[in-house]
């Protein structure tokens, strides 16, 4: 009963942070079990692998990469299903963070459930465009590494400098993209929209008017993020592993979790302003 | 003097070079480059000696360069599939092709015919073999001069030949008498895209003429001879060599260092590569100069004058990494070493000391790369690793990546035992061999072979094998037999037998810890003999925990009992198994513990063998009071058991603990233990879930 009332008096914004970070921690846990289990009776019963020395040298780290695909099924599970939360997270955080919405603000996800179908369907269309820029990126690196060879480019150029390009443009592309359908979700769970194609309109008119907050800061917002995860997850490898890697990386996804719920903020108020 | 100067003197003349051989063949070619077309256009005078000892009315030679010329070749046709990269050409060159055709070929001045032959698959648009009909037979002994016009042209960089733009590595570019095999008869075979070459030895007398300024390096010894116009005249002779090839281009430049030789002598080391990038010489010198002090020291005395290495720029880079008398090509030149990432790595040094190690058995002993690619490509990459792990080390011999170690022979060795069929490494003619197998086939089973037996039997007396067989076959072609031979001489039948099987046995041998179990004992259900007693022991029996226990259990002679139970094998008799009692001193003592109630622990383990004959292992039992069994098991048969009642559980079981079963390229799987130990596991999953927390938090952001 107290703990009902202590978490009553939680107030909405660190409710939609935690119920992020827990979105993470819940899905993924069954495969974490799993691929400790697989792990244990695979690498840890190998006494091959009890003398290496961390970090782990080339050789050993490619033996022991290839363990973890035999396990890897439940993670790929959890990575699918905290995914469909998280659009579940996202409708009921837009709902519960927005002042004009008659919400229950402390059910994040009932609120958010109801916009599933219609976050799938967005997701449908973002994945037709993230497949055509993926193609569309392809295609021009592949023309450009034709040429690259025809022209006798550098090395260097040729094999690092235009993989690095084309991954940053992808990355660029894909956050534009992805900046969009976030705004999409939001004006949906905001207007209650059913049909989506009005709402593009609506998007670009917001770009026009505040493209730095509307557009820019959001993509800076994701692009922190991820590439913070992509740093913290090689500099945790590379370092050896250990329980403050692990516990680094739990308060990173809470600083995720806190990054979004501002990124939901940030375009609520900009839609009021 | 004193004696020990005395012999150390004539130690030194024993090891330094001896003059090279004489050649039945000599090569007189002049040949013109137009880098604009990648023609070439070449005027070649062969003298030929009829080694065989029958006349000879017909001589087969290969047109290498047609290997490029359609897309119907037999090289473009077994190829393409399996190195992909090669389709790529055809999509990126309007016109990749290359080919060689003689416009006249004469004996005597008279015009000779000649017809493309495809003796191995009956392919009608292969025109890499031709056939060239004599005027006059030639009898055994004596000598013929062919006199042959030809054009060519280069392919755009392709299989380690041709180029484009600037650079252009020239090889497999003249028409060539085919081999002929000691004691046997021409090797006649069309170019397959799996294998490489086979040729007798020659001297060369090579003159070319390319762009004015342009870089050149070549096999052999050579000079500027002229500049006519816009055309520099270059010449190049070298005697005793099975081939002759050369590289050229606009923005290249040929640095020349003298390296005296651990065994005496010296050998001019030229570093070909692009320019701007002299800083990096001293580098690749050394990783010449050490491979040439390795291999000198440990086999044969380099016997040529030089030795060149070429580090192709970006157009050249699809010759890399392969070999040819006193010349091959490395890895790519130019910035890529100066790279952050790269710089700490020594793939380069590798790569130059593999393609040195090919000096000595492509183009110094020369076996058939036709039918035995394993020869040459195996014992090449045996010395790879020799070479990398004598100067650098084994673990980080290949430097270091992200800042971890690269190990010498991390490429050969993988996590899970092999799903495709490996047939005997001497199955042949090797150009048959396809696509996945190749590495396997050709570099990894012999390289590791080798391996092997120098950890069973003395790195020594694996060295003394190599020598001998490089100092008794160089410059005579060798079939694998003559190295058995070799080896049954040097290093006893043991040896010999070892090396055969490897080459012999198909698949790959794989030793493995199959199960490992425990429980602790408890007396078997059932009536049991106690003195003149007979106690009946039911599944609740809550007596003595050590009743029925064998008394060699109590160890109370300090040795412990192991059962072996072996199945026996097979071959052309049936050798019987048995379950053996066998009592062993231990390798470590047991940790006493005082004042703990004893309890007893039935251990069993089973382990799957490759049933061979030559690959005997250690296997060691270790059990948890520090007691550690180690039995030698002969690797007959396909599986062994051990069982024992111990007052101290088997903690795990490990077999080949040194990992000297190199041929065994699965040592991950060769121990198990009873219980989970290690961080390994616990990081690493919640490494991964990160990654995978990773992939949603980008879904959930992009999608």
């Amino acid at each position: 009963m107290a703990l009902t009332k202590l978490f009553d008096r939680v107030p909405p914004t660190v409710r939609v942070i935690l119920a992020r970070w827990f979105i993470y921690i819940f899905a993924t846990l069954p495969g974490l079990v799993s691929m400790q289990g697989h792990l244990n009776e695979s690498v840890g019963k190998r006494p091959w692998f009890q003398g290496a020395e961390m970090p782990l040298d080339i050789l050993n780290l490619r033996l022991l990469i290839s363990e973890l695909s035999g396990g890897a099924g439940m993670l790929m599970l959890g990575g699918l299903l905290a995914w469909v939360l998280l659009l579940v997270w996202l409708a009921g955080a837009v709902r519960v963070l927005d002042p004009q919405a008659a919400a229950d603000t402390k059910k994040v996800f009932a609120n958010g459930r109801p916009f599933l179908w219609r976050y799938l369907r967005i997701a449908f269309f973002a994945l037709v465009v993230v497949v055509s820029v993926h193609f569309g990126i392809k295609l021009l690196f592949t023309s450009l590494a034709a040429r690259a060879e025809l022209q006798s480019w550098p090395l260097e150029r040729t094999y690092i400098d235009l993989n690095l390009w084309r991954a940053a443009i992808l990355f660029v592309l894909l956050t534009l993209a992805g900046v969009f359908f976030f705004w999409m979700r939001v004006m949906t769970a905001m207007t209650d929209e059913r049909k989506l194609r009005y709402l593009p309109r609506r998007i670009f008119r917001l770009y026009r008017k505040h493209i730095a907050s509307a557009l820019l800061m959001q993509c800076a917002a994701v692009a922190g993020v991820l590439m913070l995860q992509v740093t913290a997850l090689y500099a945790w490898r590379q370092a050896g592993g250990g329980l403050v890697w692990f516990m680094a990386w739990l308060l990173l996804l809470l600083f995720a979790a806190w990054v979004w719920q501002w990124r939901v903020l940030s375009a609520l108020r900009l839609v009021y302003r | 003097m004193n004696r020990l100067g005395l012999f150390l003197l004539a130690a030194c003349f024993a090891a330094s070079a001896a003059p090279l051989p004489e050649s039945s063949i000599s090569y007189t070619i002049e040949v013109r480059l137009n880098p604009e077309t990648r023609d070439l256009d070449g005027k070649e005078s062969i003298t030929w000696q009829n080694t065989l000892d029958r006349d000879v009315d017909s001589i087969p030679m290969h047109l290498y360069l047609n290997a490029f010329s359609n897309r119907g070749s037999s090289w473009f046709r077994e190829t393409l599939g399996e190195r992909f990269i090669e389709s790529t050409i055809l999509k990126r060159f309007e016109d990749p092709w290359g080919w060689t055709e003689p416009s006249s070929i004469r004996q005597d001045g008279v015009e000779l015919e000649w017809e493309a032959i495809a003796p191995d698959d009956g392919n009608h648009l292969d025109r890499s073999l031709i056939e060239v009909a004599l005027h006059q037979p030639v009898a055994p002994g004596e000598t013929v001069t062919l006199n042959i016009d030809w054009k060519g042209r280069l392919p755009a960089a392709a299989a380690r030949t041709g180029g484009y733009d600037r650079f252009f590595f020239i090889a497999q570019w003249f028409p060539k008498v085919a081999g002929v095999r000691p004691g046997g008869d021409f090797n006649r075979h069309q170019f397959f895209g799996p294998t490489e070459f086979f040729a007798n030895f020659a001297n060369y007398d090579v003159t070319i003429a390319i762009p004015e300024g342009w870089g050149i390096a070549s096999t052999g010894k050579g000079e500027l001879l002229r500049s006519d116009g816009d055309v520099d005249w270059h010449r190049y002779q070298q005697g005793s060599v099975i081939d002759f090839a050369l590289a050229v281009g606009a923005d290249m430049e040929n640095v020349a260092t003298t390296h005296e030789l651990a065994t005496g002598g010296s050998v001019d080391i030229h570093i070909f590569q692009p320019k701007g990038f002299r800083h990096q010489v001293p580098r690749w010198t050394d990783a010449t100069a050490r491979s040439l002090d390795t291999l000198s020291t440990r086999l044969l005395p380099y016997p040529y004058e030089t030795v060149t290495v070429v580090l192709p720029p970006r157009a050249g880079t699809r010759a890399m990494g392969m070999e040819y008398p006193t010349l091959f090509t490395g890895g790519p030149g130019g910035e890529l070493w100066d790279y952050r990432i790269a710089k700490t790595t020594r793939l380069n040094e590798g790569v130059i000391a593999h393609e040195f190690g090919h000096q000595y058995f492509n183009a110094i002993v020369a076996t058939n790369e036709f039918e035995d690619a394993f020869m040459d490509e195996g014992m090449t990459e045996y010395w790879t690793a020799e070479i990398m792990s004598d100067n650098w080390g084994e673990e980080s011999g290949n430097g270091f990546l992200l800042e971890r170690a690269l190990n010498v022979n991390s490429s050969s060795i993988v996590a899970k035992p092999a799903t495709a069929v490996y047939p005997a490494v001497w199955s042949g003619p090797s150009f048959l061999v396809r696509g996945y197998s190749i590495g396997r086939q050709f570099y990894d089973r012999p390289a590791t072979t080798f391996q092997t037996a120098a950890r069973l039997f003395g790195r020594d007396v694996i060295d003394r094998v190599f020598s001998t067989y490089v100092q008794r076959w160089q410059f005579k072609h060798p079939r694998v037999e003559d190295f058995w031979g070799v080896a049954e001489e040097v290093a006893g039948p043991d040896v010999a037998a070892m090396l055969r099987e490897a080459y012999l046995q198909p698949g790959i041998p794989d030793y493995r810890v199959a199960t490992l179990d425990v429980e602790e004992y408890s007396p078997p259900p059932g009536y049991l003999r106690d003195g003149d007693e007979t106690v009946l022991v039911d599944i609740d029996w809550d007596g003595d925990a050590t009743f029925g226990l064998p008394a060699e259990a109590l160890e109370e002679d300090g040795r412990v009992l192991i059962e072996i139970l072996d199945p026996g094998h097979t071959r052309e008799l049936r050798t019987m198994g048995n379950i053996e009692r066998r009592y062993f001193d231990t390798v470590a003592k047991a940790d006493k513990v005082d004042g703990e109630e004893t309890v007893f622990f039935t251990s069993s383990a089973r382990i799957n063998g490759p049933d061979w004959d030559h690959l005997p292992v250690t296997v060691e039992l270790r059990f948890a009071d520090g007691v550690v069994i180690s039995d030698a098991w002969d690797g007959k048969g396909v599986y062994r058991e051990y069982r024992t009642v111990r007052p101290s559980p088997l903690e795990s079981v490990v077999i080949d603990p040194n990992y000297n079963i190199r041929l065994d390229i699965v040592p991950v799987n060769n121990g198990l233990s009873r219980e989970v130990s290690g961080t390994a596991p616990r990081d690493w999953s919640r490494w991964v879930t990160g990654l995978y927390q990773l992939f949603a938090e980008g879904a959930a952001s992009w999608l």
